[in-house]
């Protein structure tokens, strides 16, 4: 499926009319959000399998963020992308947090946890072993509870 | 769009040789001979895509399709005018297809198993109700549609033409197959985006029925008497115009021009080999290695990427 249409997916009644797709509206829809998270395509029509594991992930997150949410769960947003794509992963999951939108990340990686929070539930045996404010979280502490023995 | 044009360069260079080997092919009685005989084939194949896009398969329409001929036939016999006989056989076939389509989308049993079990179950059924007679003494209305020939077979092309239209243009433009692309290409994807597999795998279902069940009607209405034996090996002619037509057998991509080409590329291929002097023992051959070389095709092409994102 094409860039576009893998962006309008979870959205489709916003681009379509009587159960007909308005072609302008999803590429524009798509076109908005290629931009919004600097996505490098060479046109909205271009089938996704084209794209570096970076960009599909950020044509990926444009889905979920097309029908407007007020709260993300992101599960291992940056994942088996390059250096410079998590970058910028981690740069927009900070504009879309500022703008209030409530963000859940799950990662099983200390920096991008440590850089991105503003707070910390540190998972153990299955159970949230504690919650840590921005201030006390670190390195050490999440690893001493997430390995405490329950 | 590629394997479509590799189909389509196949066919031509089909025509091309027939041009120069079997001129006679051309003959306008000969090509609309070939065309009034896979009209009904072509209905049948664009049920076929749509199930195929799901990701599905329906090895039953051959026994849809002979309960839709003998249900018109008698509708037609019990005095009811034509377009209310055709309507019949229609709702038959949507009607069977929604046993295919229950058991598949409510239960979660494989298709291939549903329909093994429903191709037999309904052939034999109907066997046993019919006990193997055909429908005799069918109105004058009913051949031709009471139009003559030539009127009917243009009915007939003109019907086939329409629908294959109609999805042509649905496929592109409609949300509800937007749906099915996105399903057929990844159902845990699709699920995760709003849409509930299941429903688009039932309206499949009843969406094959009722094209085979039309495809009952068309193909009914060029004989006197209708069968009680037809359509046999029907789902293997469609399954192979589909894939022959550039289809991905694991679902998520297909074209209705695509299934266009495959339909004439094996109609063609029959009385190609026929002028050219083969033996018609090496028809089903032949059909069968293209088949193989269009799997081949879809088994070696770019693989998809998997990542996050529905390729």
């Amino acid at each position: 499926m094409t860039i576009a249409q893998n962006t309008s997916l979870a959205a489709l009644h916003s681009v379509a009319r009587w159960g007909l797709i308005d072609f302008t509206s999803e590429r524009n829809l798509a076109a908005e959000f290629a931009q919004k998270l600097g996505t490098k395509l060479s046109s909205v029509f271009a089938p996704v399998s084209s794209l570096s594991g970076g960009n599909q992930q950020k044509v990926s997150l444009s889905r979920w963020l097309a029908p407007g949410p007020k709260v993300l769960i992101l599960d291992e947003p940056t994942q088996g992308i390059d250096v410079g794509a998590k970058a910028e992963v981690h740069r927009l999951i900070g504009n879309l947090a500022a703008q209030g939108m409530a963000i859940l990340m799950i990662s099983s990686e200390l920096p991008e946890i440590l850089g991105m929070s503003d707070r910390v539930a540190v998972m153990s045996h299955g159970t949230i072993a504690a919650i840590l404010d921005r201030g006390e979280a670190t390195q050490d502490k999440i690893l001493s509870l997430s390995l405490e023995m329950a | 769009m590629r394997r479509e044009k590799s189909t389509g360069a196949a066919l031509l260079v089909l025509l091309l040789v027939l041009a120069f080997a079997a001129p006679e092919f051309f003959r306008l009685s000969n090509l609309r001979e070939l065309l009034v005989n896979n009209a009904a084939m072509l209905v049948v194949a664009i049920g076929m895509t749509l199930v195929i896009l799901a990701g599905h398969i329906d090895i039953s329409i051959g026994s849809q399709f002979a309960i839709a001929s003998v249900m018109t036939g008698v509708l037609a016999k019990e005095g009811l005018p034509m377009p209310a006989a055709a309507m019949g056989g229609v709702i038959t076939g949507g009607l069977l297809g929604s046993i295919n389509g229950v058991l598949v989308a409510g239960l979660g049993i494989p298709s291939i198993v549903v329909t093994l079990a429903t191709m037999i179950g309904l052939r034999n059924g109907l066997r046993w109700v019919t006990e193997g007679r055909w429908v005799q003494d069918l109105p004058a209305s009913f051949q031709w549609a009471g139009l003559g020939q030539t009127g009917g077979e243009a009915l007939i092309l003109f019907v086939a033409i329409a629908v294959f239209a109609a999805f042509a243009w649905a496929s592109v433009n409609l949300q509800a197959m937007r749906l099915l692309y996105a399903t057929g290409s990844n159902p845990e994807a699709a699920r995760l985006a709003g849409i509930r597999p299941p429903r688009v795998f039932f309206a499949v279902f009843v969406s094959m029925g009722m094209l085979t069940g039309l495809a009952a009607v068309l193909n009914a209405m060029r004989f006197s008497e209708v069968q009680g034996n037809a359509g046999v090996g029907l789902e293997m002619q469609a399954i192979a115009a589909v894939v022959v037509g550039g289809a991905s057998i694991t679902g998520g991509r297909a074209t209705m021009i695509g299934t266009l080409l495959g339909v004439l590329l094996l109609a063609v291929i029959g009385p190609a080999l026929t002028f050219a002097g083969v033996s018609a023992f090496w028809e089903k051959a032949i059909q069968g290695s293209i088949i193989l070389a269009a799997v081949l095709m879809d088994a070696r092409g770019p693989r998809r990427v998997h990542v996050a994102a529905t390729p």
